[in-house]
């Protein structure tokens, strides 16, 4: 049996931040029952593991990197089920951005300096939301790309879909999630 | 090459996913230099890319994130 660091934060500690692991795997999981295996697997291996918290992250940080590698196997073991969808697959919801000369039908607006916003709780939460329109696969793309930092060859195979598939998923959630954030945190009355 | 916008909002993102051939990374350097909308985009997607890696944000005790 591994000893027990003094710093290993106790099982109870541990199951406080069952609700937000839960959020974190709903947003790319989409199901429910799915989420919640991840989140009771993570808090498993976090118990039996909890000498290797080395207290360099905060617990939370510490517990969504276990929850990660879950929500992959999740995201694998699905995708051996169901393929991309048409509607998902194609670009044609995205000619809506644009005129038919390819110029933009509303253009972009001039966000100024937004990094303040990283700093902001309400920002992640408008962010949430824009990133729970997006169709499933879109989002679970994007999550993996740039929330996990995956590179787009592993995502494809997380996803069974091909290169040009996962190109176009990435592109669909950066032009989507970059309306939303203009019109819902961007926008007069977004930022309070 | 002269792209539409259209046509480069595409690129851009591919480009944070893959390294452009020469050709596209030219016709993307000439696009933004005429076209504003476009060199919003492209700083809003490097944007969305900084906000999705510091997700879920500052923990709820309002601390950022070390």
């Amino acid at each position: 049996m591994a000893q027990k660091s003094p710093g290993a934060p106790p099982a109870e500690e541990l199951a406080t931040h069952r609700p937000q692991l839960l959020k974190y795997a709903m947003l790319q999981l989409r199901n429910t029952a799915q989420a919640e295996d991840a989140v009771q697997e993570t808090l498993v291996a976090a118990i039996r593991g909890a000498a290797s918290f080395s207290g360099g992250s905060s617990v939370r940080t510490w517990l969504i990197g276990i929850l990660k590698h879950k929500i992959i196997d999740a995201i694998r073991k699905a995708s051996r089920e169901k393929s991309i969808d048409q509607y998902e697959a194609s670009t044609d919801d995205l000619d809506a951005f644009f005129k038919a000369d390819g110029h933009y039908a509303d253009k972009p607006a001039d966000w100024g300096d937004p990094e303040e916003a990283l700093s902001q709780r309400r920002f992640f939460e408008v962010m949430e939301q824009c990133m729970e329109s997006l169709p499933k696969m879109t989002a679970q793309a994007f999550a993996m790309r740039e929330v996990m930092g995956l590179e787009t060859g592993e995502i494809c195979a997380n996803l069974g879909i091909t290169t040009s598939n996962c190109w176009v998923l990435l592109y669909r959630a950066r032009m989507k999630l970059r309306e939303c954030l203009e019109k819902n945190w961007i926008a007069p009355g977004g930022r309070a | 090459m002269r792209l539409t916008c259209k046509e480069a909002s595409r690129l851009m993102s591919e480009g944070q996913d893959r390294r452009l051939d020469l050709g596209q990374r030219a016709g993307l350097r000439l696009h933004f230099f005429i076209c504003t909308a476009c060199s919003r985009v492209k700083q809003q997607m490097g944007f969305l890319r900084r906000a999705a890696g510091a997700y879920p944000g500052p923990d709820d005790d309002g601390k950022p994130k070390t």
